[in-house]
């Protein structure tokens, strides 16, 4: 068993598309707890997280997110397989609006190294997610992502694969208000490439090409995704770590209906971002550090940009 | 019904033992044969390379010579080559058994170990005696250790290095070849345990690593970590990879992590012969993609029985003089 606390705050400052700007004091409190079983060549575990936050101080914003999650996995001669569930149930509240959301997600990993120098990773999965108050979205897809990967020198290796997913938007709130199409589903597969080194450093680079076919838009409709993480120890006690994401989808909506903004998709890993960390080991168990990061991100075909900054110091305490 | 399924496997095991033995003890006859074989030609070729490599010397030390005797080099380079062909074609025959011995000891090290998991299954399933079967495992156990491809970790017997006793040399020249063996097995442990503290340092700095990206990435997307990109886990998988530079149970990281892991048990049954089980020894190299966390657990396990090794062979030459 083991557990982690980290407490950070700084200042952050953020926008939205209708020019709403705060500039303010950010607090958090990070909460982890984990248990761990292995036994063999099998090896579970259960892990618990709770995060509150407080964005400034007069009208302030709240959030309170929770997640639970257990894997279990297996280990065999030849294959690897697994087994993930998680929940997450995020609550926002300030004095003008009040929403949370959950996801739900299932997934199946396996790694098979029956051909030399070779792993093929097979992946599939359910994800369920819904909105609640005014936004009263749902969402579920399902997955499937198979990956080649080789190593071609000491400490990398290499991965090329294909995603497909299938999902289902339903938006309640224009089913109320309306009497128009209140689902979209479609399918979203491509390419996915990958890059890992680690060694003295860590370096990971991930690109994701997608098709998406829906109800709402028409040919062509792409998405790019692309992912830059890298990190290193310095000096023993250091450590730095900066993780970029960049997102860009490129709609054909078939409409020109302004309700057909809502059904559009927007995956959770459609945030713009970039993030540093300059981390300072003081003990086993005790860190300190300093983070910068920006992020932006568009819902409803860009209608809204939600943009924002923020420089934080925090501790970390682990057990 | 539980009754008729002990007596089915004991006649199945007692069926594919009396099969299997036939088989496995030509497997055997073919290995010391092979292994004998290997042992006989490496010696040889052991011998021709220090000829040779004499031979240079003296072909060096003749070139520096003020007068050097042009036709003394010629006939020492001409007969230089010959060896040199000599050597190269014993490499070959050497190579050649070597790899034969490999194949020879995985086929051993497969069918001891589906002993072992009959004489398991057994234990578990019958009324008799567990230690009557334990003695039987631990004896195929230890077996599956002999036949280990651990030669290439060292080129000595460690337990007949231990058994090395300088007060009951009958000689003084016995004792001074005795003595060197013994040094010249604690160098050979200094450079190897040199080696597994270089790599226990590596494994350990990418497992650092490792744990503070997933951290950082944990952190940075509390909620957003769901889905496809799901990157915490293909990094930990990636991560096991690339200290594995590759997945086959054939390539070096692999066959070392295999190698060291023999080379743990072989230690244990020496130091510790009277309370050796079979829960203490380390059963992992039959799944050679093992984690990071796991392979940093095992390196340091090398360096630990490595040192106290060490420090065994060193007071025994402390003692000598």
């Amino acid at each position: 068993m083991n557990w982690s606390i980290n407490s950070e705050g700084g200042f952050f400052n953020s926008s939205q598309s209708n020019s709403w700007q705060t500039d303010n004091l950010v607090l958090r409190l990070d909460g982890n707890f984990n248990y761990n079983y292995s036994k063999e060549n099998i090896s579970a575990f259960v892990k618990f997280k709770i995060r509150p936050e407080i964005y400034g101080t007069e009208n302030s914003f709240k959030a309170l997110k929770m997640k639970i999650s257990a894997n279990y996995s297996q280990q065999g001669d030849n294959l690897n397989w697994g087994t993930n569930l998680t929940a997450q149930k995020n609550f926002y509240k300030n004095n003008m609006a009040d929403f949370s959301y959950s996801i739900f997600f299932l997934s199946l990993f396996s790694d098979l190294y029956q051909f030399e120098n070779l792993t093929i990773s097979p992946k599939a999965g359910y994800s369920y997610q819904t909105a609640s108050e005014n936004i009263e979205l749902n969402l579920d897809f399902l997955f499937v992502e198979v990956s080649i990967s080789k190593s071609f020198f000491k400490g990398n290796s290499i991965g090329a694969g294909f995603y497909f997913e299938k999902f289902t938007i339903e938006n309640n709130y224009i089913e109320r208000l309306t009497d128009q199409n209140n689902k979209n589903s479609g399918l979203r597969y491509g390419p996915v490439l990958s890059f890992n080194y680690l060694r003295q450093g860590a370096f990971q680079f991930e690109y994701r090409f997608l098709f998406h076919n829906s109800q709402v838009t028409k040919q062509p409709s792409v998405e790019n995704w692309y992912r830059l993480l890298a990190g290193m120890i310095i000096e023993d006690y250091w450590s730095v770590f900066i993780l970029a994401d960049y997102y860009d989808r490129r709609f054909t909506l078939k409409q020109n209906d302004p309700l057909q903004n809502y059904l559009i998709y927007n995956p959770l890993d459609a945030e713009n971002k970039v993030n540093l960390k300059l981390a300072r080991e003081i003990c086993e168990s005790v860190e300190l550090y300093a983070k910068a990061g920006y992020f932006k991100e568009s819902y409803f075909d860009s209608k809204f940009d939600f943009e924002g900054w923020n420089i934080l110091l925090g501790i970390d305490l682990s057990y | 019904m539980k009754l008729l399924l002990i007596i089915n496997c004991i006649f199945s095991f007692c069926f594919i033992s009396k099969l299997n033995s036939q088989s496995l003890s030509e497997l055997e006859k073919k290995y010391f044969n092979v292994k004998s074989v290997f042992e006989k030609e490496s010696f040889r070729l052991d011998s021709l390379k220090q000829v040779l490599q004499s031979r240079s010397k003296q072909i060096e030390s003749e070139k520096q010579n003020q007068y050097p005797d042009e036709d003394k080099i010629i006939d020492l380079m001409r007969n230089s080559v010959t060896l040199a062909n000599q050597v190269s074609k014993y490499q070959d025959i050497v190579d050649a058994k070597e790899s034969e011995l490999k194949n020879l000891s995985k086929a051993l090290v497969s069918a001891y170990s589906a002993r072992i998991d009959s004489l398991m299954l057994l234990k578990k399933s019958s009324k008799r005696n567990a230690n009557d079967y334990d003695s039987e495992i631990l004896y195929y156990v230890e077996k599956r250790l002999s036949v280990s491809p651990q030669l290439n970790l060292l080129s000595f017997n460690p337990q007949k290095i231990l058994a090395i006793d300088l007060s009951k040399a009958k000689s003084e020249e016995e004792k001074i070849l005795l003595r060197e063996y013994l040094d010249k097995a604690a160098n050979e442990v200094d450079d190897l345990l040199k080696t597994v503290t270089k790599q226990s340092d590596e494994a350990e700095l990418a497992l650092n690593l490792q744990k503070k990206t997933s951290k950082f990435l944990a952190e940075t997307e509390f909620d957003r970590d769901l889905g496809p990109s799901h990157f915490a886990v293909q990094s930990e998988r990636s991560a096991n990879q690339t200290l594995t530079e590759g997945n086959s149970a054939l390539d070096p990281l692999s066959e070392r992590a295999v190698s060291y892991t023999l080379l743990i048990n072989q230690l244990n049954i020496i130091q510790k012969p009277e309370s050796i089980t079979k829960s203490n020894l380390r059963q992992d190299f039959q799944t050679p993609n093992m984690n990071l966390n796991e392979y940093s657990k095992l390196l340091k396990e090398v360096k630990q029985k490595l040192a106290d090794y060490k420090s065994i062979l060193t007071s025994k030459l402390l003692r000598s003089r």
